[in-house]
Order: C-alpha cells, then sequence, then structure tokens
C-alpha cells in the first residue's frame, strides 16, 4: 500500500544500510557491476515486500533480501565462482613459522587482503564479511544465513584459517631475502 | 585448559562469544603458552587487516539511483531539504560512505520534522530523539571528541570545572571497547559528558547528567541505530550506536557494572 508514511518509514529503516547491502553483494557476486545491479534489484524486492517487516533488526531484514538475491544470481551463472569445497587435506596446519605470523600479516597491504579474501570460498568470504565488517554475533550470522550457530563457528574459524594461510603465502613469496 | 581445547576456543574468545567460565580458563592458559599467545596476537592482526582494508563503499550515485527507483514520495510536491528536487546535496559526496549514512539519517531527521512513526512525543521519547541527534552530528566532521586520548586518567580530569559532576570514565579496552576521548555536548540545552568508545569500526557514544529518579535499562532502535538508557545513583545514561543490540547491550552492562549503577 503506497503512502508517505510508508515511503519515509522505509527511507529511515532500510535505505541507511546501504553501505552494507553493496559491500556484501561485492563481496559474494565480486564484480562491482553486478553488485550495484543486485542491490538495486533487493532495494526494489524490500520495498514492495516492506509490508512483511515487522519490526527487529532492520539490517538483517534488509542483508537477507541482499544475499537471497546474489545467491540466485550465482547459481544462474555457469560453475566460475560457485561454492568450491576448501581442499582440508592441501592445507592442514604445518609447524609453527619461524617469523611471528603476526608480524609478517602486518605487511600485507590492501590489495593483498583483498585478493586472499576474494579466493575463499563464497560462504567463508560471507562469514568473514558478517562477522568482521557488519560485527555480527554468531546469532545474528546463523539467522541470516540459516546455518545453525555451529556451523557458523566452524565456517567462520575455517575461513579465518584459509585467509591466513593465504595470506601468509602471498607474503612469504613476495618477501625479500 | 590445555592447549588444543584452548586452540578450538580461539575464535569465540576473540569474537566475545565464550561464556565468562571458559574466557577465564582460555586467558589463564594463553598468558603461559606462547603457542596460543601467538596465534592470538595472529588473528588479531588478520582481523584487523580485514576491518581496515576489505570495506567496500558503495559507488556515489548509487543511493540516488535506489530512492529513483521507489518512485516518487507520495503526495510531495515541495523539494527536499537543501534545496534540490531529489538526491543528495554536492558536499555529502565528499564524506565516506559511513558518514554518509550518518549524515543521510540526520538530513531525514531534518526534513520529516523529527516525527518518525516509530516514536511518540512524550518526554522521553523526544530526549530519545536528541540523543540520536547527538550521535549523528558527533560523528559529522571534527566533533567527535574534544579530549581526544585512549587514556581515562587524561579524559577524567578534562571535565573538571567544566562540568558540575564528574563523570566516570571506564576502562573496557579488555571486552574490545576502546576509549576514544571526551567532549563537552548538551542534550534539551542542558551539558551533558559524552564518553566516546570505539569497538571494531563502530562508535559508540555514552552521555551522562544528573537525574533525579531511577529506570532500568531501556532498549530502542531508530533509524538502525540501537539506544539503551536507564538512570540510577543520581545519574541517567544513554548509550547510542549503530553497533548491534547484543554487543551494545554488553558495553551498557559494563558501564552499569564501573558505575556501580547496576541493578541486575
Amino acid at each position: 500500500m503506497e503512502s508517505r508514511e510508508r515511503r519515509v518509514e522505509f527511507e529511515e529503516l532500510v535505505v541507511p544500510h546501504l553501505p552494507a547491502a553493496y559491500n556484501l553483494a561485492r563481496w559474494l557476486v565480486r564484480q562491482p557491476e553486478d553488485a550495484e545491479d543486485l542491490v538495486q534489484e533487493a532495494y526494489l524486492r524490500a520495498f514492495r515486500g516492506f509490508d512483511g517487516y515487522h519490526g527487529g533488526d532492520s539490517r538483517s531484514w534488509l542483508l537477507a533480501i541482499v544475499r537471497n538475491a546474489c545467491y540466485s544470481f550465482l547459481d544462474r551463472r555457469p560453475k566460475a565462482d560457485a561454492k568450491v569445497e576448501f581442499d582440508e587435506q592441501a592445507h592442514t596446519p604445518g609447524a609453527p613459522a619461524a617469523t611471528p605470523e603476526a608480524l609478517l600479516l602486518e605487511k600485507a597491504d590492501r590489495n593483498s587482503l583483498q585478493t586472499a579474501l576474494a579466493e575463499l570460498p563464497v560462504d567463508y568470504r560471507e562469514a568473514i564479511v558478517l562477522r568482521e565488517l557488519e560485527g555480527m554475533s554468531y546469532r545474528e550470522i546463523a539467522q541470516l544465513t540459516g546455518a545453525p550457530v555451529g556451523t557458523v563457528m566452524s565456517r567462520l574459524s575455517r575461513a579465518r584459517q584459509q585467509l591466513q594461510r593465504v595470506l601468509l603465502r602471498t607474503l612469504s613469496k613476495g618477501a625479500t631475502g | 585448559m590445555n592447549c588444543e581445547e584452548a586452540r578450538t576456543l580461539i575464535d569465540a574468545y576473540l569474537d566475545g562469544e565464550l561464556e565468562l567460565e571458559k574466557t577465564l580458563l582460555f586467558e589463564r592458559h594463553s598468558s603461559g603458552c606462547s603457542r596460543c599467545t601467538e596465534e592470538l596476537r595472529a588473528l588479531r592482526t588478520l582481523r584487523s587487516k580485514v576491518r581496515e582494508s576489505a570495506y567496500f563503499a558503495a559507488p556515489a550515485g548509487l543511493e540516488r539511483k535506489i530512492r529513483d527507483s521507489l518512485g516518487p514520495v507520495p503526495g510531495e510536491a515541495v523539494p527536499r531539504a537543501g534545496g534540490e528536487t531529489r538526491g543528495w546535496p554536492v558536499w555529502a559526496a565528499t564524506f565516506s560512505s559511513a558518514l554518509l549514512a550518518a549524515a543521510v539519517v540526520l538530513v531525514l531527521f531534518l526534513a520529516v520534522g523529527g516525527k518518525s512513526p516509530l516514536r511518540g512525543t512524550s518526554p522521553e521519547g523526544l530526549v530519545s530523539k536528541e540523543v540520536l541527534d547527538n550521535h549523528l552530528r558527533s560523528m559529522l566532521a571534527d566533533h567527535l571528541v574534544d579530549v581526544p586520548s585512549t587514556d581515562q586518567h587524561t579524559v577524567k580530569p578534562w571535565f573538571d570545572g567544566k562540568l558540575d559532576f564528574a563523570p566516570a570514565v571506564p576502562d573496557l579496552s579488555a571486552a574490545g571497547f576502546a576509549l576514544a576521548g571526551g567532549r563537552l555536548d548538551y542534550v534539551a540545552d542542558h551539558p551533558v559528558a559524552a564518553l566516546v568508545y570505539r569497538k571494531r569500526q563502530h562508535i559508540v557514544n555514552l552521555l551522562c547528567w544528573p537525574f533525579p529518579e531511577e529506570s532500568k535499562p531501556k532498549l530502542e532502535t531508530d533509524h538502525g541505530y540501537n539506544l539503551i538508557h536507564w538512570a540510577r545513583g543520581g545519574m541517567t545514561y544513554w548509550v547510542v550506536s549503530d553497533l548491534n543490540a547484543h554487543e551494545l547491550d554488553e558495553f551498557a552492562t559494563l558501564i552499569q557494572k564501573d558505575t556501580g549503577s547496576s541493578s541486575r
């Protein structure tokens, strides 16, 4: 039902979450143009479905719509960026590094970090984005992604481990002797 | 707690999701274990790198496109605030997107006269609106702190002579809330102490001033921001942030414990 009050409420409650919506979309689908299109699509859907919003966390409500749009988009595309099973065998932790890892990681620049994060499977990327960039709690992430809290925890833990390994690999390749 | 168990808990520990008993056991183990200490350090570095480097700001103009796609605002024949018929004033493009979000909300606030369908005009509702305004304004331009310091021993005495009460300035860094500083501010024309904390990229404003009545902590959400307030021991405390409600509640509880104003 179109009404001024409804429109104003939508703009006050939902539009301010655009930064979160775009950032999530960008990390899920990777290409900026696709992310932009999907965010617009999500906002239209959110607006049309605004009667279905019954109060509570408006950010999560919007991000659920953004997320659905992104995953539908990914499913429609050829295999290129589908969820990839992370090969645990090839990446078991080795002996502690000679140089403290924290020191190496400090050297990571913006590009290396983004490249490394982009290499992760999409569900790992998503866990990191929602936890680190949106500051969601495990329970909030569980509700948003429809996964049990235990899965969220292990996904996040593995995501961080993988990110760390990829980043350290990149950094030690680039390190001068 | 041994190393193996500690390492399975390290993420939950850093995320503040571990219950108190396990947290203490974890800390006791890790403080004496170089392997775990190193992993903690590496993980903390990794997390802050992600926070610094990974946020993609929405492109300029996307917000306007979205608003336009929602169609004309029903019943509106006059231009929006700023004298433009649509979209945002040019100055808005010079802010980062995080500040832009705050500026957007603030302009909306002013444009619709603060009459949110979500909030009544009770005195508490008015204070709530003023506290949120205060929070938003503090994040624009250079107005976040008058005394920038992470040291409570610098911030607390700064208020001497400026206010006729002495605000408590707790150190909450162990819980991930870093003190950013303090400022003198006004809510409904009376002077208040504003203490600014940061958690990750979120700013938390804690406003306090003398208040005679007592009230239990109450949470509200408005324009995507969370506000918690309570009053005890002659003071009222308002906490406001875009941080999620769960962690903001954690913050409020810590403040209550520190100021002896906990009713739990």
